[in-house]
């Protein structure tokens, strides 16, 4: 028999309907404020996607003007040989044969782009043109006039206001009557490196330089932070030493990435004189830079592997090197992909120690290994946002869609891989 | 054991078998007290109630077997709870033997009330009965104490009493003999007698055989020295 | 005529840092016996029971003295591996727990580590015999590739028995092994129990003392972190020597 209750305190439960409301209530309250955040955030997305998109989707067509060609067989036989630079303008002129100063000459040739010889030499090369005679070819039109095109230049502004002389609009529109300006796909875009001309700037050399850099990254960081968590979780004695790293190892996660800059630069470059703005200097300090993420992220997954696993592992008489690898670290593999997939995101995105180890160089050439010299997504949107021409504008923004779009591919691959590994228990 | 079980109502259970073991052995002490004033004084109307009374001492001994059963059943007792448990069975039916032997000496007495006043009413031999089961009164009340106090030292000095009963069941034996042999007449009473006091003798054996399980009780083994049989009355020969 | 013991432990005490959780123990477990140890929650039952493979040797501040041997080996001594004592003293757990592998691997991996099997053919064998010892061949003989996570918790359990036969150990070491389990999947083990005998020692830790009296031969009794006492089952639980089993069993304490 338990003892009564104080009559002082012997009151039940409290159900009174205005003590339910106001519960109610406040749950209410809460949920309405978070899908305010949560809608304040989408549109916020929304509104940064839409911009980015807007900005940067007329990047993808380039404008192309058709031009005859008029080539003679023996240059057709020899092609590297061919003055293709004189062709080019000799059949230019053909199509204007009022045309006859210098300086009108100029401003004609200043319709196309600068190196549309190479670009009819290419044609001829790649359709194995057998003979001579008259062929259309369409080249690329010079950045103003891609611009004038895409409806960014103002007709109606005066002259001396316009990068575009009248005379230079009048055979625009004449060119234009005759059906021989169109917008094509800007395959270039996807196939060129940098360049000074809008026209003929590309990112693949970027993008490469990216692929090549993370991938130093990965194969420093992953192997060794994951290393490194493991030995820390499971091998290190726990004492003032263990102690001291952990409380350091956390500090590094937050230490500001031009530190790790500075870093790379005075170590990796002067002292074991690594090819500056090569993709294996720069992955080896992303690499340092992500190793803090990775251990913390590894050693929590490594934390949340029950138990009884390893009792179980250890009780068959296993070692604990086996029970390791044969038990813990298979299941606590999605936890550490996850942190991987974080330190690579992360890595992908900075620019700041990549500056200080001077990958910011203007680079024409897409990469070819490891020790060429290269640049970042990044740092080539850094580029082309600071460059004066109208062109870089939109593909500064089609660089950027391209960036996102990576991490997002990158982001998929890593969960896939991690829906691959996970296990229940 | 002074300390309590954690569940209390096992104790309970324990306290209320106890409490009817005792009830019991009241019952039976009272009976045979009964039964020998009855036949010491002739009176057929108390034989009679004895006879009846008998009826809750058997019942008593059904609530008794019924209890065990359950926590049996319910407590899965072990050690000296289960000892004590067993015990209770063992004596309820020894303390249900000996009030059937109340029973009996009654159902003599009213059998003698055929046979009129004889001579022998309120001499010798009845006097020795009276005393032989004053002793075993005694020591069934030392036996309900031993069990109740679980004190296993009372218990063997309760066996050892049941040597003079037997010695006293050896005498009579031979003086009834000798009665019926002096006088054919004597027989009837005489063989009643016998039996009154082979019952009396039995009792004392019933209540050593409960002393002996209250040892067991109290040390898990019975006691090492065996019983001292003084009745040689089945080899008495006259 | 006394048997060798097959292990026995002499004046074995635990503390973990510092702070004494078991004293002077002494103990011998014969070949095929299959002893209880019971006690009310921490006397340090299950402390002792990890000494026996050398579990406690994980758990940082954890500090074992005195002497365990097995078969004449001290296992505690510094020439001996933990690992080669594990492998010939198994272990099962409070709670089931296999690993998240197929049942196949489950019971194979510890052969495997061990090099114990040349051939698939003879890995096969093992995990049938395995199953088929702990009472499981049946009920998975067709389901070998699926998790071992997927089975019910008497099921789990006995694979985990299974697997801890599989490396042939010659002591099994289980604590409270059924505790997680309804009755009729203890009732199984149980059973089972009774034909591994037959083949290993058992040293099983148990809270309730119907199962001690149902399975083990011997029992011994903790308190407080030292043994009280230690005989046959029938006597424990008939005539105890100490006053303190006896208060445990009949329910006075604990």
């Amino acid at each position: 028999m338990i003892n009564p209750m104080p009559k002082s305190i012997d009151r039940g439960p409290n159900l009174s309907a205005e003590r339910f409301v106001k519960r109610y209530r406040s749950e209410k309250c809460f949920k309405y404020l978070g899908l305010f955040a949560i809608g304040i955030a989408l549109s916020m997305l929304i509104v940064l996607t839409s911009s980015i998109i807007f900005k940067g989707h007329s990047a993808f067509w380039q404008t192309h003007i058709a031009i005859d060609v008029q080539i003679t067989s023996e240059d057709v036989a020899s092609i590297s040989n061919a003055n293709f630079r004189g062709i080019t303008r000799t059949s230019i002129r053909s199509e204007f044969p009022e045309v006859k100063s210098r300086r009108d000459k100029k401003q004609l040739y200043k319709l196309f782009s600068n190196g549309i010889s190479f670009e009819i030499k290419e044609y001829f090369f790649k359709n194995k043109i057998q003979s001579g005679g008259i062929y259309r070819v369409w080249v690329k039109a010079s950045a103003d006039i891609d611009m004038l095109r895409k409806g960014f230049i103002n007709r109606d502004l005066e002259e001396t206001n316009r990068r575009i002389s009248d005379k230079q609009l009048k055979w625009y529109d004449q060119l234009d009557q005759e059906g021989r300006i169109e917008k094509k796909f800007n395959v270039t875009f996807f196939t060129a490196a940098d360049s000074r001309e809008p026209e003929q700037a590309g990112i693949l050399g970027a993008l490469v330089g990216s692929i090549l850099t993370l991938f130093i990254t990965l194969i420093l960081s992953f192997p060794i932070g994951v290393g490194a968590a493991i030995y820390l979780e499971e091998f290190a004695k726990k004492n003032y030493w263990s102690d001291l790293i952990e409380v350091n190892i956390n500090n590094l996660a937050a230490v500001p990435s031009i530190v790790f800059g500075l870093l790379g630069l005075a170590v990796l470059l002067n002292w074991f004189g690594m090819p500056r703005s090569a993709p294996i200097a720069g992955g080896a300090v992303l690499a340092l830079m992500t190793l803090p993420t990775i251990i913390i992220s590894s050693r929590s997954a490594l934390k949340a592997v029950p138990p009884s696993i390893r009792e179980a592992a250890l009780g068959m008489g296993a070692s604990r090197l086996q029970t390791m690898l044969h038990h813990v670290v298979p299941l606590a593999m999605p936890g550490m992909l996850t942190g991987a997939i974080i330190g690579m995101a992360q890595a992908l995105g900075e620019t700041a120690p990549l500056l200080m180890m001077g990958m910011v160089a203007f680079i024409v050439d897409v990469p070819g290994n490891l020790t060429d010299a290269a640049t970042v997504l990044p740092v080539q949107i850094f580029l082309w946002a600071d460059a004066p021409e109208r062109a870089f504008v939109e593909r500064t923004s089609a660089a950027i869609m391209v960036l996102l779009l990576f991490l997002v591919t990158m982001n998929l691959v890593a969960i896939l891989l991690r829906k691959h590994f996970e296990r229940r228990w | 054991m002074d300390n309590e079980h954690i569940v209390t109502a096992f104790d309970d259970d324990l306290n209320n078998l106890q409490n009817k073991i005792v009830e019991m052995g009241g019952l039976v002490e009272k009976q045979l007290l009964d039964s020998i004033d009855a036949l010491l004084k002739f009176d057929l109307a108390a034989a009679k109630e004895v006879v009846l009374h008998d009826n809750h001492i058997d019942n008593l001994e059904l609530e008794i077997d019924e209890a065990i059963v359950r926590l049996l059943a319910l407590r899965s007792p072990v050690a000296a709870d289960l000892r004590s448990i067993i015990s209770c069975t063992k004596i309820s039916c020894n303390l249900e033997r000996i009030g059937d032997y109340s029973k009996n000496i009654s159902k003599r007495t009213l059998a003698l009330s055929d046979t009129g006043n004889l001579p022998l009413m309120g001499s010798g031999p009845l006097k020795t009965v009276s005393k032989m089961a004053e002793i075993v009164q005694s020591m069934i009340k030392n036996v309900l104490d031993a069990y109740i106090e679980k004190d296993a030292t009372k218990a063997d000095d309760v066996r050892a009493k049941d040597e003079d009963v037997d010695h006293i069941h050896s005498g009579l034996y031979r003086e009834l003999l000798t009665y019926m042999l002096e006088d054919p007449k004597n027989i009837t009473l005489c063989t009643h007698l016998l039996f009154v006091s082979k019952n009396v003798e039995r009792m004392g054996d019933h209540v050593t055989s409960i002393a002996e399980h209250v040892h067991f009780m109290v040390h898990g083994k019975i006691p090492e020295e065996s019983r001292i049989k003084r009745d040689n009355s089945s080899s008495a020969y006259v | 005529m006394t048997a060798k013991p097959k292990m026995s432990a002499k004046n074995v005490g635990v503390s973990y840092n510092g702070k004494v959780a078991l004293s002077e123990v002494s103990i011998d477990f014969l070949e095929h016996d299959v002893i209880s140890l019971i006690g009310p929650s921490g006397c340090g039952k299950s402390t002792f029971l990890r000494c026996l493979n050398r579990m406690n040797d994980t758990i940082d501040g954890c500090v074992v003295s005195g002497e365990i041997q097995l078969d004449n080996y001290n296992i505690y001594s510094s020439e001996i591996d933990p690992v080669e004592v594990r492998a010939r003293v198994g272990m099962v757990f409070q709670k089931p727990n296999p690993f998240p592998k197929s049942i196949y691997d489950n019971i194979c991996y510890g052969p495997r580590i061990h090099g114990m099997a040349n051939s698939r053919d003879e890995l096969d064998e093992i995990v049938e015999w395995s199953l088929t010892s702990a009472g499981l061949w049946e009920e998975v003989k067709d389901r070998l590739n699926e998790p071992g996570t997927g089975l019910s918790g008497g099921q789990q359990q006995r694979l985990c028995i299974a697997r801890s036969i599989a490396i042939h150990p010659e002591v099994i070491l289980m604590d409270e092994p059924c505790s997680a389990l309804d009755p009729i999947a203890t009732a199984k083990i149980e059973e089972l129990l009774g034909q591994l005998r037959s083949k290993f020692t058992i040293i099983i830790v148990t809270h309730s003392m119907q199962q001690a009296a149902r399975i083990s031969n011997r029992t011994a009794f903790f308190h407080l972190g030292e043994l009280i006492e230690e005989g046959k089952t029938d006597d424990i639980f008939t005539v105890p020597k100490d006053e303190r089993t006896q208060s445990y069993i009949t329910g006075r304490i604990g």
